[in-house]
């Protein structure tokens, strides 16, 4: 029999969400990487963009942009907003519904009168959520792997990696808050709004700490930081940010493991 | 057989932040019975039966299945019982047939023997999305799960919502087949009429307490029972009706009477033998019709 079985029929659920997001996004990397070269050329983007007030551009998400080479023109253009963007609409999405959203169903009831352990029910579900988010991140790297050297992006293959690796980890801090969130509350809504209003903030939190001195201290809180900052895919991806946001993935989903066992379930 | 009850609750409370729950329910199940346990919507049934199920916790008091904790060894019970949910739901999107594999591998320990055998006596329909399924095939599916692993106890719901009259006599007919080769059952519902029909004993629940307990033969004994009765003579029908014990509430409207009797008909036909009766109705009490002549009942007892 399967050894999933919660896992296997929220896969089942999913896949088909997956797929369109994927194709989504890798038509997205093809389009703008088809782009590169018109804009490498037309010099005078770039100086263009320099000239725009740096708030601006930090807000965007596109503080290092810099079109002259292909990793700049990626990181601003894909990986500044985008990119998360995309990511954490999946893994949001998929967090808040597997629980939350079956608990709202009726469908938790259900599952929980089976012999299965709650606890086994949220780690199958986190680790749904971890392989929609790789999955997605894998897509994401094949299309621009498959464009680099079509368009001449000259990407390092390694920094690329790292990068869309700081990403997937983001998506999966924010999919297990929205799990955890939905296996505490059983309600798909409040997981949904408390995880996207903390993923808003953690992006504002990352992007103006650049521009507004007392907020600087702030950006340590903040997940998109851990993902985003210093221009991983020109400089490469800091390990240590990779093993914050693993820290604080676990401590999200130890929280949940240890309150969602005994919490009454609604009818 | 072992002496242990199948279920056992003392003094079980359950307490929601905004009322409702129950309060101290205490009863026994014995190994082999059919326990029905009956109360208008909302008394507190699924509560009391979530909580066997360690979905819902005790605030107070304890519950023990199979003589196991209900918390602490909820994952035995549950491996040894099927459970029936008040509102039923499937993915919508899989057919039954995957939904009842689905379901399954919820329990490798326990496979799905009964699962032919059940589906093709209630007919029930497997190769279409469940979403395209009435409300009625949809709780055979329900049925199916519940059973189809040969459960030492099964705890159901309101189990024959949205099944059509013959559906509902296959599945009595199932229950007394179980209960024959063992099994015991936890069944709810707010139908007086039903419980009568498939349980042993009964357990009244009224407002989250437990009001009585009772076997379904002393239930019956006692059946309320209502009468209209239109006859040529109505005073001298009460005249008669009013020294019978079993009947209560004597209204006359005209030529018209009601009244309720409990027990024997028989002393009512016999005060009525030589007077002129152009109509009679009689027909079970309802629920709240039962809670009422219980209460006026307790009250004469103290």
């Amino acid at each position: 029999m399967m050894k999933f079985p919660v896992f296997a029929q929220e896969f089942r659920d999913r896949r088909r969400s997956l797929l369109w997001w994927s194709v989504g996004a890798a038509g997205w990397i093809v389009v703008l990487s088809a782009m590169y070269p018109t804009i490498r050329d037309a010099s005078g983007i770039s100086q263009l963009v320099s000239q725009y007030p740096k708030n601006i551009l930090a807000i965007f998400g596109i503080s290092d942009m810099d079109f002259s080479t292909g990793a700049g023109f990626i990181a601003g253009e894909l990986f500044g907003f985008v990119m998360p963007l995309f990511m954490l609409m999946l893994t949001i999405g998929a967090g808040a519904s597997i629980i939350g959203g079956a608990e709202e169903r009726g469908l938790l009831d259900l599952v929980l009168s089976h012999p299965v352990r709650r606890r086994r029910v949220l780690l199958e579900s986190a680790g749904l959520v971890a392989v929609v988010a790789f999955l997605f991140g894998a897509v994401v790297l094949a299309s621009l792997m498959a464009m680099n050297p079509i368009v001449e992006l000259q990407l390092s293959l390694t920094n690329l990696m790292g990068t869309v690796l700081g990403v997937v980890l983001l998506g999966i801090v924010m999919g297990w808050l929205a799990l955890v969130v939905g296996a505490l509350t059983g309600s798909r809504g409040r997981a949904l709004g408390i995880a996207g209003t903390v993923a808003a903030v953690a992006y504002l939190a990352a992007s103006l700490a650049q521009l507004v001195e007392y907020l600087r201290p702030v950006r340590f809180l903040s997940p998109f930081w851990y993902a985003t900052s210093g221009s991983p895919l020109v400089a490469g991806y800091q390990s240590w940010h990779g093993l914050v946001l693993l820290a604080m993935a676990i401590s999200v989903l130890l929280v949940g493991l240890v309150r969602f066992d005994r919490r009454p379930l609604r009818t | 057989m072992s002496s242990t009850p199948v279920v056992r609750t003392e003094s079980l409370t359950v307490a929601y932040r905004h009322g409702r729950g129950i309060a101290d329910v205490s009863l026994e199940v014995p190994s082999g019975e059919v326990f029905g346990f009956l109360g208008p919507n909302g008394a507190g049934k699924t509560t009391a039966i979530r909580t066997l199920l360690d979905l819902l916790r005790p605030t107070s008091g304890r519950a023990s299945v199979f003589g196991l904790d209900s918390g602490r060894d909820s994952l035995e019970i549950r491996r040894r019982s099927g459970y029936l949910p008040g509102e039923f739901v499937l993915p919508s999107q899989l057919t039954g047939r995957e939904a009842l594999d689905w379901l399954s591998s919820l329990r490798p320990d326990t496979p799905s023997t009964r699962r032919d055998e059940l589906v093709e006596r209630f007919g029930v329909e497997l190769d279409r999305p469940i979403r395209q399924l009435s409300k009625g095939n949809r709780q055979k599916l329900g049925l199916v799960q519940a059973f189809q692993h040969d459960p030492e106890l099964v705890i159901l719901d309101e189990p024959t919502t949205g099944l059509d009259p013959l559906v509902q006599d296959e599945f009595h007919r199932l229950l007394r087949e179980q209960v024959r080769q063992g099994c015991s059952v936890f069944l709810s519902s707010h139908s007086l009429d039903e419980v009568q029909h498939v349980a042993d004993r009964v357990g009244i629940i009224r407002e989250g307490r437990l009001v009585a307990v009772e076997t379904v033969d002393d239930l019956r004994e006692r059946g309320l029972r209502r009468v209209r009765l239109i006859v040529a003579d109505p005073l001298s029908a009460v005249h008669r009706l009013e020294s019978v014990t079993s009947i209560s509430e004597l209204r006359v409207r005209g030529d018209e009477l009601e009244f309720a009797v409990s027990g024997s008909f028989q002393p009512v036909l016999n005060a009525l033998a030589d007077l002129e009766v152009l109509d009679l109705l009689s027909r079970a009490a309802d629920l709240d019709e039962v809670f009422l002549a219980m209460y006026r009942g307790d009250g004469q007892q103290s």
